[in-house]
Parts: C-alpha cells; sequence; structure tokens
C-alpha cells in the first residue's frame, strides 16, 4: 500500500471530529425511548386527557354528579322530536313522559301527567303542560292505539301525537341532547357528571392503592433482600401463602368484612368520605403488595452483591443509607413499571367488586358501580352502560400501553443506539 | 421425586390450613351474626337457632368443630337457605361452573397457543399486528364489560338466547367473555417466548442439519416456548373461576360463582366460608399441579422444595 496516500492532519481538524454532544443521564434517555414508541405516546396522551377529562372536565360540567332531576329521567344522548307548531317541538321518553324540546335538542319541561289521564278504551293519553303557578298553558295528547288495535297495525307506528286537532305520526327529526351531552340515568342524574366524578374516584382509588402499596412493598421486600438468611425465608414464605391464593377472593372477603364495621364507620369514612371509598382502597392495599414485595427482594438480593455496595461498605456508609441511596433507586425502573400496570390492575378490581354489588355506594359513583347499574337497564337504556364501560376499557388500555412502553424503556438490555 | 412431591404436599396443606383459619376469624369478626335481622328476633328463637347451629360454643371451639367437619367434607348448613348444606349447593352449582371453564380452558389453549405461533413465525406482517391488536384489546377491556356489551349485541339475534346454558349456542356467550383475558395473554406469552426461542442457537443448529422447517417449530421450538404457558396455567384456571362470578350474574347462569356473589351480598357467611375454600383448595390444588408438570416438562428444572 502506498504510504503517500495518507497525510497526517493538523491538529485542529482533529478536533472537529470529536464527540461534542452531551452525554443523556438515564432519565433522559428513558423518555427519549419513550417517546420513540407510538402506542406508548397514545398511553400517555390518553392518561392525560383522562387526568384533564376527570378534574378539569368536573370543573367545566354545569352539572352536579349527584344532582337529581325528577322532571328528565333515562333521557338519551339523542332522541327524535316532533314537531307539533310553529316553534313546538316535544320528545315522547321512552318511559312514556312527554317533554317540551327546543328544535336543537334543549330540554325546556316535562308535560304532567298522570295514569288516570288515559282513556282505557280510545287509548288517549292528556299531558298538560303547566307554568311555574300550576295555571294550564297548553295541553297535548297522544293516541297509544296504534299498538293495540288490530285495524292500525298496518301503520307500523306504536303512538302518534295530536295537538290542536292535527295528528302528527311521523318524527321531525332526530337530535342531540345538549341540556346533558350523555343522556340521564333513571334518577335524572347526568351521565356525563357522573362518568367524570366517577373516573375521578376510580383513579383515586388506583392512585392511592399504588402508591400505598409502593411503600409498603419495598419496605417490605427490601428488609427481606437486604437481609437476607432467615429473616428472608421467613418473611417471603408469608408472602408465598398469601400468593397461593386467588387474590380477588381475599379482596371480596375483606370488602364483606370491613363493610359497615366500626373501622370503617369511624376511621376511613373520616378520611375518604362515606360510600365506602377507603374500605375499598384498604382491601386492595392488603394483598397487592406481595407483587411489589417480591419485586423489590429480588432486585435487592442482586444488587446488594455488586461491587458499589462492598465499596459503600467498605468506607463504613449505614445499613439505611445503602438501602435508600444505592439499591432502591437502581432497582426504580421495574418498580416504576409495576406500578404503572398496578393502575389499572385496581380499576379493574375496583369495577369489579362494583359489578358484584361491594362496590363504591350511591350518590357516589365509579366506573364500576355506573357500569354494573347500566348493565341492570341495559335492554331499554343502552346509552347508560356502553359510556362507562367505553370509560374503563379506554383507561385500561391508556395505563397498559403506557405501562408497556415504560418497561421496555426503562429496561437496559433491551437499549439500541 | 416422591419426597419432593411428598414435601409439596404438606406445605399445600399448611396453605389451606391457613387459609381456612384467616377466612374463619375474619368472618366471625364481622359485627352481628347470621341471625341479626332488621326486625329482631326473639331472645328465645335465636338463642335456640345458635344452639341448632352450635354458634353458643366459644368461638376457639366452633373453629375445631368447624375443621372436624370440615375433614369429613361437611361445609355446614347454608344460612340463609335453611333448606340446603353448603354441600348440596355446591354440588349443584360446580358442573355448570366446570362446564363453561373447562370449555373456556379449552378454547383458550387450542386458539391462544396456535395464534401466538402463528403470529411470532409472521413477527411484524400484518397478521402479527391484527393478533397483537386484539390481544391486547382482551386483556384491557375487562370479561364484565366483553360479557354486557355481548348481550347488548345479541339481544337482536333471535337463536341467540341471552342466559341460561340451555342450549349450545348459550355457551358462546359466557366462554367468550370469560377467556377473552387469557386467551390474548396465553398468545401473547406465546408469541414472546417462542420468538425467543427461535433465536437461540439450538434451533439454528438445527435448521444448518438440514431438518424441515415442520419439525425445527413443532418438535424443536414449540416445546421450549410452551415452558412458560404451561407455568401460566395453573394460575389461570383459578382466575377463570373467580373471573366466572360476574360472568355467571350476566349470563344469569346458577354455578358457584353465582351462589358467591349472592352470598356475599345476603351475608350468607357460612356459604362464603364454603365457596371460599373450595376456591382456595382448587387453586391450590392446580399450583401443585403444575409444579410437578412443570419439572416433567423441562428436566432442567431440579425438584427441589
Amino acid at each position: 500500500m502506498d504510504k503517500n496516500k495518507f497525510k497526517l492532519l493538523e491538529t485542529s481538524q482533529k478536533l472537529d471530529k470529536e464527540q461534542t454532544r452531551k452525554s443523556l443521564t438515564y432519565w433522559q434517555d428513558v423518555w427519549r425511548r419513550l417517546r420513540k414508541n407510538k402506542l406508548s405516546v397514545l398511553g400517555l396522551i390518553g392518561v392525560v386527557t383522562i387526568l384533564l377529562f376527570a378534574t378539569v372536565g368536573q370543573w367545566l360540567n354545569p352539572h352536579d354528579y349527584d344532582a337529581q332531576n325528577r322532571d328528565f329521567k333515562n333521557i338519551p344522548p339523542t332522541f327524535e322530536i316532533f314537531k307539533i307548531d310553529e316553534d313546538m317541538y316535544v320528545y315522547l321518553s321512552d318511559m312514556y313522559e312527554l317533554i317540551l324540546v327546543s328544535e336543537n335538542g334543549k330540554l325546556l319541561a316535562k308535560f304532567d301527567s298522570s295514569p288516570s289521564d288515559l282513556d282505557p278504551i280510545t287509548k288517549i293519553k292528556d299531558f298538560r303542560l303547566l307554568d311555574e303557578n300550576d295555571v294550564l298553558i297548553t295541553f297535548v295528547e297522544i293516541d297509544f292505539s296504534y299498538s293495540t288495535d288490530p285495524l292500525k297495525a298496518d301503520e307500523n307506528i306504536l303512538y302518534s301525537i295530536l295537538y290542536k286537532d292535527v295528528e302528527y305520526k311521523e318524527t321531525y327529526t332526530k337530535v342531540r341532547n345538549v341540556t346533558f351531552i350523555l343522556g340521564t340515568d333513571t334518577v335524572g342524574r347526568d351521565l356525563l357528571s357522573r362518568v367524570m366524578y366517577g373516573t375521578g374516584i376510580s383513579l383515586t382509588i388506583a392512585f392511592v392503592a399504588a402508591f400505598i402499596n409502593f411503600f409498603v412493598g419495598v419496605l417490605y421486600g427490601s428488609f427481606a433482600g437486604f437481609f437476607g438468611g432467615r429473616t428472608d425465608n421467613i418473611m417471603m414464605r408469608i408472602v408465598d401463602i398469601i400468593n397461593s391464593i386467588p387474590l380477588l377472593l381475599y379482596v371480596i372477603l375483606l370488602m364483606v368484612v370491613l363493610k359497615d364495621s366500626d373501622f370503617e364507620k369511624y376511621i376511613l369514612d373520616p378520611i375518604f368520605g362515606a360510600g365506602g371509598l377507603g374500605t375499598i382502597i384498604i382491601a386492595l392495599i392488603s394483598v397487592y403488595w406481595v407483587g411489589m414485595a417480591r419485586l423489590v427482594r429480588g432486585q435487592v438480593l442482586s444488587l446488594k452483591e455488586q461491587e458499589y455496595v462492598l465499596a459503600a461498605r467498605t468506607i463504613g456508609v449505614s445499613n439505611y443509607k445503602i438501602v435508600t441511596k444505592h439499591l432502591i433507586p437502581n432497582a426504580l425502573g421495574p418498580i416504576i413499571v409495576t406500578m404503572t400496570m398496578m393502575i389499572p390492575a385496581a380499576v379493574f378490581t375496583e369495577a369489579f367488586l362494583s359489578f358484584i354489588g361491594l362496590g363504591i355506594s350511591a350518590p357516589r359513583s365509579s366506573l364500576g358501580t355506573l357500569t354494573s347499574a347500566g348493565a341492570d337497564i341495559m335492554q331499554t337504556y343502552a346509552y347508560q352502560l356502553i359510556v362507562p364501560a367505553l370509560g374503563i376499557a379506554f383507561m385500561m388500555l391508556s395505563f397498559n400501553f403506557l405501562g408497556d412502553g415504560l418497561r421496555d424503556a426503562l429496561d437496559p438490555r433491551l437499549r439500541k443506539g | 421425586m416422591y419426597s419432593y412431591i411428598g414435601k409439596k404436599i404438606i406445605s399445600s396443606l399448611i396453605t389451606l390450613l391457613i387459609v381456612i383459619t384467616v377466612v374463619f376469624f375474619m368472618l366471625r369478626a364481622i359485627p352481628g351474626g347470621p341471625f341479626t335481622r332488621e326486625k329482631p328476633l326473639p331472645e328465645a328463637t335465636r338463642e335456640r337457632l345458635e344452639e341448632a347451629y352450635g354458634l353458643n360454643e366459644p368461638l376457639i371451639m366452633q373453629y375445631f368443630i368447624y375443621l372436624g367437619n370440615l375433614t369429613q367434607g361437611d361445609l355446614g348448613p347454608s344460612f340463609n337457605q335453611p333448606a340446603y348444606t353448603v354441600n348440596e349447593l355446591l354440588i349443584e352449582g360446580i358442573p355448570q361452573t366446570a362446564k363453561i371453564g373447562g370449555l373456556a380452558v379449552i378454547f383458550i389453549i387450542s386458539l391462544g397457543i396456535p395464534l401466538g405461533v402463528i403470529s411470532a413465525l409472521k413477527s411484524n406482517t400484518s397478521i402479527d399486528y391484527g393478533v397483537t391488536i386484539i390481544a391486547t384489546l382482551g386483556i384491557t377491556v375487562p370479561s364484565f364489560v366483553i360479557g354486557t356489551l355481548f348481550i347488548l349485541a345479541a339481544r337482536d339475534i333471535s337463536w341467540m338466547p341471552v342466559g341460561g346454558l340451555d342450549t349450545p349456542v348459550a355457551f358462546i356467550g359466557p366462554v367468550v367473555a370469560l377467556s377473552g383475558y387469557s386467551l390474548s395473554f396465553v398468545a401473547r406469552l406465546t408469541r414472546s417466548s417462542m420468538l425467543e426461542v427461535l433465536r437461540q442457537d439450538y434451533i439454528r443448529t438445527a435448521r444448518a442439519n438440514g431438518i424441515s422447517e415442520f419439525k425445527v417449530i413443532f418438535k424443536h421450538a414449540l416445546k421450549n416456548s410452551l415452558i412458560p404457558v404451561t407455568t401460566y396455567i395453573g394460575p389461570m384456571i383459578a382466575a377463570l373461576m373467580t373471573g366466572s362470578f360476574v360472568i355467571e350474574k350476566i349470563f344469569v347462569i346458577n354455578g358457584i360463582g353465582k351462589y358467591f356473589t349472592e352470598s356475599v351480598q345476603a351475608q350468607d357467611y357460612t356459604l362464603v366460608i364454603g365457596v371460599t375454600i373450595f376456591y382456595a383448595a382448587f387453586y391450590i390444588f392446580m399450583v401443585f399441579l403444575v409444579d410437578i408438570l412443570y419439572s416433567i416438562i423441562d428436566p432442567r428444572i431440579k425438584m427441589e422444595g
């Protein structure tokens, strides 16, 4: 090879090629890798949306989660209206209550009526519109004979509306419910507010449970892992026993024991408010810490044999400092992943408990109680089931995506470039 | 081998005893008894009832009496349905639960593993993405949501019953809703462990030796990649059992899950404790079985207590 083809560079030129990029810290690196994963970014956006929905949303929404509107029960998000006069629109609900609405779907007033207003022979029922002083403004009649009279069967309608001697058989248009965007429930509470409030409650349960789990699990696990030997053996046997039973059974039993007990009445309710919120949290944390404890113990067991721990020990660092400054921070990655995954697990368990009748009691709501209540009446008012059910699914998806992404981002073995 | 199994049996029994003890005392700690009603019973009646059910004995005696009866397989009378014993209710309910549970297990294994294998073999193709999306949905959407939405969708289909288990079609809803989570989990687990195994050196060696692709996958790769799946099967069956609580409620099936939820709501403690013990025993047995199975499939795992 011809040596003349190569020549020495000037010193200044050499420096140009040198790495001048700042090195990334661990968390910067994690964030960089998390951003690259589309699904986890989607999950993160979902989680932020849910948080905003439950906090800011409740504040923006004009309705209270526990305010009952006796006039507007079980009103769906969209409904068909009849135009019976210039600027007069009515909607007959599935509960056969006649409601005066505006053209764009605003609920104005309920027509007054009682079962005795139904004529048993003609099947025509009177509905009266009264003002604040119970003075009759106008009245509407509904002909229900179409569903019973065989001569009218081929008309294929259930009823027609009579107003000022004109019969209206066809609906005018379908409108969105602008007063209650997602409709109302069986006692006339705004479903949107209930879902927002319920999301907040579900999140509260999940976050509090996850954080307490974190502390208990880390304390227990690092104690067992650090001291090892017989201490570890006994502590882990206890974990094994708890772990050898389906956790859901324990949670259910604890709920049964705690519900309506003095402990709930005097200790939990003053902290978390009435309705059994504290009971669910206690039930969740008293069983779910074992997973965290196992994980931390495993991490501590392997980390404490590392040279840097030996080095710390040599210069006389106390046990407490070694655990808190050296061992736990290094195990933080898997711990955070476990916490993220615990949130959807807690949401699910809470919903499950509510579904079998052990959840938050009314007027408070959680996504689980809402789904459960919706399931009871889903044949008629499907929207009351679908809205909270989709809420749960969305929440679970978001947290799972985020957790999966975090797991990949925090695991140094998967680091590439 | 035998000493390992012996040790496992003993530790399982100890666990079961601890569960029974904890559950027994937890339920006795609840204020009020099974005969506390809104309208109080006359003192004499209550005393007679408590005597009949042995509730007048000291707590510790009650515990040993219960344990004694339990060794003979007697779970006691049901407080809320006095005409039945807990055993009778369990015997009535178990076949229903076992039917959907068993079908779900078959469904999960026969669909989840092939899906996972296909997904791994065709990794990063549209088939793989499709399986992954469905699996993610299955894991994240709770079974009771799947179940209720299924009923909602099926209400307009005339041949699809909305409850009970009277016709073969009626099984579709409960089994699909029940297996959603585990099916997705098995598919994902199979996929990731298959991918891992396919990267191993011995697979490359097998291919280099000219063994047919079919044999490489089914004889060499699949067997090893099923090890983590096997471990999951035991807890999975238990999860299916507890998952069936709501499924039975939604689909109106008279299984033990329904008895359990009803007994919890009605505070029928003997039934609660009976069902719990049944579940726990079943679960512990399953884990035990998987432990044994595990060491047979994978000889590298030493049998040590």
